[in-house]
Order: C-alpha cells, then structure tokens, then sequence
C-alpha cells in the first residue's frame, strides 16, 4: 500500500492527560492505552485519499484545537427527563462517565451486571482484556486508537448465561456542560452470556450550544444460543460531529437485531461490523437516516460471515432533504468455509432535497459457492404516480409527499420488534417528521 | 464417493478444462527494436512509422508524464511487478515492401497466421458483411474492404495510415475522450502506442459493413500498445467488432490498449469485444496483463454508444469500458460476460457518467467464477447536478463453481441530482441443483446441462452481440468449459 497522508490532530494538554490516565489505569488497561497511543500517533485522522473515508472529511476537525470534557455532571435534566423512560433499566454517562444519580441500576433484575468501566477493569480483567484487544477489519484504526487511548471511563454491562432481561436496557450516553470544541470518548462493552434474552438500545443525546465531538466504541460479544435486540440511536446536538465504532460478535445459533438510527448530528460517521464466528446465526441488521440542512452521514457496515448455515438480511434506508449527504458502503463478506449462506442486503434513499447527495456502494466479496447472496441499492423520488393517487383522493400535494415520506420511514420502523425502542425513535423523530393529520 | 461430491467435481473439472486453440507461434522475421523505454525509444518508435511532428511532440509529453505517475496499486488481485525497461516497445514483421498497396503483397506466412485463427483475410475480400483490419504485434498488416466503404466515405484504417493522411480528425480527436495523462497505463500507451484502427463515420451514414479488428500478439517479450479511435458523424452508425489472440507461453506480457469513442448528434456506436487472449497454464503460469482503458463520449445529442464484452481470456484483465454521456437524451450501455477460470483474474466493470439532461445507461454484467480464479465487478454510477432525470439500472450477476474461487462486486454509486433514479442490484449464486436435475430428467449428460444452464445465464449479454460474434462467443465459452468430464 502507498504511505497515506493523515490529518493532525491537537488536543489541548493532551500529553498531561494521557500521562494522568495511563497511571490512574490498572496494569492491563494501561498496556491497552499505551498501545493505542502509539498507534494513533502512527496513523493520524483519515484523509479522504484513504478509500474508506472518500466522502468524509475530517478536516474540520483537525482544524480546530480540541479540548478534554472537565465536569461530568448534567445541566440539563428537564429535557433528559423528557428522553428517558423510568421504566426502562436506565444507564446515563455524562461526558463518558456513570452519573448514579438518574441512572436507575441500584435495584437490578437478575442476571445482569452492570460496572463502570474502571470497576470491571478491575473484578473482570481478562473478560475485558479479550475483547479489548480485538481488531476488525472494518474498524477505523485511527477513530478505535483515539477512544482507546483517551476514553477516561465507560460501561460495562454482562447478561449472564440464560438470564431474561424483561426491560429495556437503555444506555443514555450525555453530552453536556462542556467549552466549546471539546471532544467525548464514550465506551461501552456489552457481554451476552448464552440462551440468555435481552433488547439493549444505546442513545447518545446532546444538551449544549457549544459544538464538540463524540467519538465512541461499542463491542458486544453474543453468546451461543442468545437472543439479542441492539438499537444503536444518535441524538446529538445539531452541531456536534458523531463518530461510532460499533463491533459485534455473535457465536453459534445466537440470534441478533441490530437497528441504527441517525437524524441529528452534522456529521456522522457510523463503522459497524457484525462477525458471524458461530454457525447458523440470525442476524438482522437494518438502519434508518432522515437528515436536512447541510448534514452529512457515512455509514459503513461490514457482515463478516466466518461460518456456515448463516442467515442475514440487511435493509438502510435513507430519507434526505436540502443539501444532505448520505454516504453508504455495505459489505458482505462470505469466507470459503460459509457454505450455505443467506445474505440480503438493500440500501434505499429517497432524495427530497435538490442539492441532495448520495455515494453509495453495496459489496459484495463471496468465496464459497454454496450460497445465495443479493445486493441493491436504489436511489429514487416520491413517485408521481402515487402523489396522483393521494391527489385524486382529495389530499394536497403537499399533505400528499409528507405522508408518502412518513411510510418510507415508517415501514423500516416498524421492523424494529421492541415496542419501547420504537416509541423512543418516533419521538426523536417527531420533529422532522410530525404525525400527518388529514 | 457420493453422487453429490462427484458431480460437483465434474461441474468443476468442466468448467476447469478446454485447451487453449490460438496457443500457436508465427516463426516470422521481424524488425523489434531494443528492450528498454526512454525518451529514444519513443523518438525511435515515431520515426519508424513516419509521424509527423506533432504527434512525436503528443508522444514525448505524455511519456515525461507517465514517468510522474505511479503504478495504481488499487485493483483486489496481485500480479508480479512488471519491468517496463524489459520489453520491447516495438515490434513488427519484416515487409517485403516497404509499405503494402494490397493484400497480395502481404507476406504469406502473415496471412497464413491469420487464417489459422479464423481470419482468412484473403478470403475476407470476398465475403461481404465484415471489414477487418488485422493488427500483428505493433503493426497492422492489412484492412479489407477500404474501397468500398471509402465510396460512401467511411474511412477505415489503421491508426499509422490515419495520422499521415488524415491528420486533422487525428489531431481533432485523439485524446479527447482518454487524455494522454490519464492513468498510468493509458500515458504509458499514449507515448508508445505503436498502431490500432482509425475509423471515422461521416454524417448521416449507417456503415453497412461490421468493422472488425483482430489483434495478434506474436512476439516474445514484447508489449502491444494499440489504440483505436471510432468518430461517428451526426446520424451515423455503426458496428465495431474487437478479436484478439497471443500465443502460450510461460511469461506474462502485457497489453495496454486505449479505445476512444467520439458519437455526435444522434449517432450511434456499437462496439463489441470477444477478448481471448492467452490466460497462462493450470498452475496460473505465463498468460497476457490486459490492461486496457476504454471509454466512449456521447458528444452529441440522441446519441448512443453500447458495450459489449465477452471476457474469456487474459491472465489479468483489467478494463473498465466507460461512458460518458455529455450530450442531452445520450444513451450508454454495457453488457459483459467475464468467464475466470485457472488462475485467472479479472477486474472489470464500467463507468457511467451521467452529465446531459435525460440520460440513460444500463449495466448488465455477468461474471462466472472457477478453480481459482478471482473475478470482480468494479463500476460506477455518477449523475452529476447537471444531469436532471437521469435513469440508471445496474444488474451484476455472478455465478460460483467450486470452493477455491471468488467473486466480488464493488458497485459506486454516486447521485448529485434530486431528479436521478438510479437503480442496482445483484447477486451471486451456483448453479441451480435443481436445475441440473431437471436437465439430467431430460436426457441431457452433464456437459450439455451445464452449457446450457451458462448459456442462459449470459443471454442477455450474448443477444447484444453481431451475430458471428454471438456464435463465436457461444462456441468459446462452451470450449472452455469442455474437457476433462469423466
């Protein structure tokens, strides 16, 4: 490969603040953290002459001087309170950090776990060491260093084996109370032991004028036989720039749901990667984005199947208007042993805006013949036809295109099978998308 | 061992099998100049052909630039690093004559290679329907049919022909649709691109002939650089046919070929290809690089330009046959059928670049993937702002046999304008159990089964083709699925 430009990257005490949290760090955790320092220094922010970063930039914010968030407290708690469900299993971060005082995990049901970061560091070492220490090859190395190296503290939460969790389990990721140009590291590890069932969604809302950046990492590792529902939802400030690692592993027969949702952020950036270690997994991994204004979202996905009998299908859709840019690059890899495989894969957009901008790119990388694989993407309009229809039943045209919007997002909504997971998305997106009234 | 695992190997040992026809030499004089490129050997290489000036000059800039660039490392297959200082940039049969005025005084041996490979170009003369230019390493030996298509005032020659007497269309043309700084290979072929076809279509004639080249390569050692540019006038068409072959043997040689397409007002170019060069032995050794750069302009309003390809040789093929669709109401197409067997690799897709209002373009492609071969479909879609109510559709087909291929497809999508719909789909499959069985229930043996079920699979594609091509292509395809059954 040829050597690849980079982007710097200044954080304001940077060197201070990496010594600080390297030797708060217990002795793996700050292997882990060295490491990842290091190798960040190597790679710098993406450029867009790196294939994988073609149509996002990162310029702006290495224009900027960065700073560390300093508090952990939250503002804001009239609107929190709006967002969140008390009767949910509520897990609220600020800036990164457990807040125990909304978080509602004093009183848990059975079979669940939950820990700071630095605790579990702490009482679970290897189990975090393992999946800490894991490389994708959809991961943005660069994004997965940084949080590495900087995150100060995160979540931890483990389903033990054959535990049903009957509430939602809601990890509420804050932004608030912070200067101008800060940058949050949030972090999450999600262990799901085997048979067990639980609906996780994990949302990441903003309360502040000022803009910053939030760069996050989430693994989850599924085990065998377990039933997984995992929303991953952005509600960032407007102004914010999101950016999300997201890894999951699903051993045999365990079943997942993956939904991701983005609406808010002007610039987003989502890496997910699901790998299929097991045989005759389930997986379903669909995501919706309605974005306006000059908002830009690049979603990268990659299905890594390692093993045979694997089902998956796979539906984005996007809703754009004025000057929006979706970026989608899906991709399905089959390895030579993932004999009959299952995998679907469609990507849709529906272009309201006239400056709109869609790249999208479906891939395929198939080495088993044995299987039966489809792709699609489709870029499109309101129909004509349809709005004629509406029109012919005395609707006006304008009623007309917002009704016709509102069943493209909701017929992706309503895959999503965990009824609290779907009210929340439907009041994040009721702004943009109000409740037609003929 | 079961009846499953049994079939299965035969399916694979078909598709495996087939003996390369066109593997033969030309022991034939020859006048090749030195191995090694610089700014002498492209001196050297106008001077052989009689240029004038400015097309040395066009040569010069483009080598200094290509001397800038770097080899793109980008394509999903490897190949061994090539030393462009080890080749020769040049080589052609010795004439008797300096310049032949017809057929006759062609050297025999020339016309006899020709012959065996199907291409009786004495025969040719009599036969109406196709026009050949036949192309031998770097020159071109003889064009049938010039009068008669000079009388409606088509002309049909070769590239060298064209640049001493029609200098202007040259010079008009020549690198408007593939700049001399292109890409690495297109540069490296602009600057020792030593001969190819000229075909210019004036306005308002529909060419009653199929104009063919058939590209050979004899030589060892040597690299082709041909290039080919088709001009149809406003309400012009026409059909072009591309064949090509090279003998076995056990080094890579490449071939690096530039294809322009200038359609004007309402004319329509139809160019099609049945590419079997030498694909290197079983263990994936020797065979040709084919790293072509084609690329087609819908200058014009109305006007349409269609590829078509059949893809069943090369070691590497590496080509990506565009279009650029300029002119309101253009049309592109392309149809592709790319067959990897051995150790194969291909790398092949189109461009469609939507920039006139109502544009359209369909992309067919089929991809059939064995042994050990890597076969990939790597396109891209562009509507730009300017391009209201383009339509795109874009169907990538690939078919598995056997557990030690692969088949990718890497489709860009890029929509800059609300109006556009573009749509995409593909998938990838082997072939169908039941299928076979239904076959088999008919009486039909295995080879039969499988031939027709592939047959079926590229319809679409081989029903866009001339008919002789269409036949030729069935009968390659089928040749090289025959073989070690049983």
């Amino acid at each position: 490969m040829m050597a690849q430009e980079q982007l710097p990257l200044k954080i304001e005490g940077i060197d201070e603040y990496q010594t600080k949290l390297i030797h708060n760090s217990c002795d793996w955790l700050k292997d882990s953290r060295q490491r990842a320092v290091a190798q960040f220094a190597q790679l710098g922010l993406p450029t867009l002459k790196d294939e994988e970063w073609k149509y996002t930039s990162l310029a702006e914010l290495s224009s900027k001087r960065l700073q560390i968030a300093s508090h952990h407290k939250l503002t804001e708690e009239k609107q929190f309170h709006a967002y969140a469900d008390g009767a949910d299993i509520n897990i609220v971060l600020i800036n990164g950090v457990l807040w125990g005082d909304l978080s509602t995990i004093k009183h848990l049901p059975q079979g669940i776990i939950v820990k700071s970061f630095s605790d579990a560091a702490v009482h679970f070492p290897a189990e975090l060491k393992e999946t800490v220490s894991k490389l994708t090859a959809n991961d943005s190395k660069p994004l997965l260093y940084l949080n590495q190296a900087l995150f100060l503290d995160g979540i931890f939460i483990k389903i033990e084996n054959n535990a049903v969790i009957e509430p939602l389990v809601h990890i509420i990721h804050v932004t608030s109370n912070i200067e101008q140009d800060t940058v949050v590291f949030p972090r999450s590890i999600i262990h799901i032991g085997v048979a067990a069932k639980a609906a996780i969604l994990e949302s990441y809302i903003g309360f502040t004028p000022n803009s910053y950046w939030s760069n996050a990492l989430t693994d989850m590792r599924i085990g065998e036989n377990a039933q997984v529902k995992y929303c991953k939802a952005e509600g960032e400030a407007s102004h914010a720039v999101h950016t999300a690692t997201t890894r999951i592993w699903q051993e045999r027969f365990s079943q997942l749901e993956s939904f991701s949702f983005t609406h808010r952020a002007k610039l987003v950036r989502n890496n997910l990667t699901i790998l299929l270690k097991g045989e005759g997994t389930n997986t379903i991994m669909n995501g919706l984005y309605a974005i306006d204004g000059l908002q830009h979202v690049d979603n990268h996905t990659l299905l890594d199947i390692q093993q045979p009998n694997c089902t998956s299908y796979q539906l984005y859709k996007g809703i754009l208007n004025d000057a929006a840019h979706a970026v989608f690059n899906g991709k399905i890899y089959v390895h030579p042993i993932a004999q009959k495989t299952n995998a679907y894969q469609l990507n849709k957009h529906l272009l309201l805006g006239k400056e709109s901008r869609v790249d999208t790119k479906p891939q395929l990388e198939i080495f088993a013949d044995d299987v039966k694989c489809t792709h699609g993407a489709t870029v499109g309009q309101l129909s004509d036809e349809e709005i004629f229809y509406l029109q012919s039943r005395a609707i006006t045209k304008e009623l007309a295109s917002q009704l016709l919007a509102k069943g493209f997002i909701d017929d992706i909504i309503n895959t999503i099978a965990s009824g609290s997971i779907r009210q929340k998305l439907s009041k994040l997106l009721a702004k943009k998308f109000p409740e037609v009234k003929l | 061992m079961s009846d499953v695992i049994k079939q299965k190997q035969l399916e694979e040992n078909k598709l495996a099998g087939g003996q390369y026809r066109y593997g033969f030499f030309t022991d034939i004089e020859t006048d090749t100049i030195p191995k090694g490129l610089n700014e002498e050997v492209v001196r050297l290489i106008s001077l052989k052909k009689k240029e004038p000036l400015w097309m040395l000059e066009w040569r010069l800039k483009a080598f200094r630039h290509w001397q800038k660039m770097q080899e793109p490392v980008w394509p999903n297959f490897e190949y061994g690093p090539i030393d462009y200082q080890a080749l020769h940039y040049y080589s052609a049969p010795k004439q008797k004559k300096e310049s032949p005025t017809s057929l006759e005084e062609v050297d025999q041996e020339l016309l006899k290679t020709f012959d065996r490979l199907g291409i009786p170009l004495t025969e040719q003369k009599r036969l109406t329907g196709v026009a050949v230019d036949a192309v031998f390493d770097s020159i071109s030996v003889g064009t049938t049919h010039q009068e008669e298509l000079a009388k409606l005032g088509i002309i049909f020659c070769s590239m060298s022909e064209a640049i001493s007497n029609h200098p202007e269309l040259v010079q008009k043309y020549m690198g408007s649709v593939v700049p001399a700084a292109d890409n690495f290979f297109a540069s490296l072929n602009s600057a020792v691109f030593s001969d190819g076809s000229f075909c210019y279509i004036p306005k308002g004639v529909h060419c009653p002939l199929e104009l063919s080249t058939y590209f050979r390569i004899n030589a060892a050692d040597t690299g082709q650089f041909e290039r080919t540019l088709i001009v149809a006038e406003d309400d012009s068409y026409v059909s072009y046919l591309e064949g090509c072959t090279a003998p076995m043997r056990d080094t890579n040689q490449l071939h690096a070929a530039v294809v322009e397409l200038v359609a004007l007002n309402r004319a329509e170019i139809k160019y099609s290809t049945v590419q079997n060069w030498y694909s290197g032995n079983k263990e994936g050794i020797g065979g040709i690089y084919n790293f072509v750069t084609k690329r087609g302009k819908c200058l014009g309003v109305h006007s349409k330009i269609s590829w078509t390809q059949v893809e069943a040789g090369s070691a590497i093929t590496w080509k990506y046959p565009s279009v650029i669709l300029q002119g309101d109401n253009s049309i592109g197409k392309f149809h592709s059928v790319a067959l990897t067997n051995g150790h194969m690799a291909a790398d092949t897709g189109t461009k469609m670049i939507h920039i006139g209002k109502n544009t359209k373009s369909t992309i067919i492609s089929k991809g059939i993937s064995s042994d050990f071969a890597h076969n990939s479909y790597r396109g891209l879609v562009k509507i730009m702002p300017s391009a209201t109510n383009a339509r795109n559709f874009s169907q990538c087909d690939s078919m598995l046999v056997g557990n030690h291929c692969s088949a990718n497809t890497f489709p860009y999508i890029e929509v800059k304008n609300n109006t556009a719909v573009v749509e995409h789909e593909a998938s990838t499959s082997k072939i169908n159990a039941e299928q076979m069985f239904y076959l088999s229930s008919r009486g039909l043996d295995l080879e039969e089964s499988i031939s027709l079920i592939i047959n079926g699979f590229c319809k679409d594609v081989f029903k866009e083709l001339p008919l002789e091509f269409s036949v030729e292509a069935v009968k390659l395809l089928e040749m090289k699925l025959e073989g070690s059954v049983g």
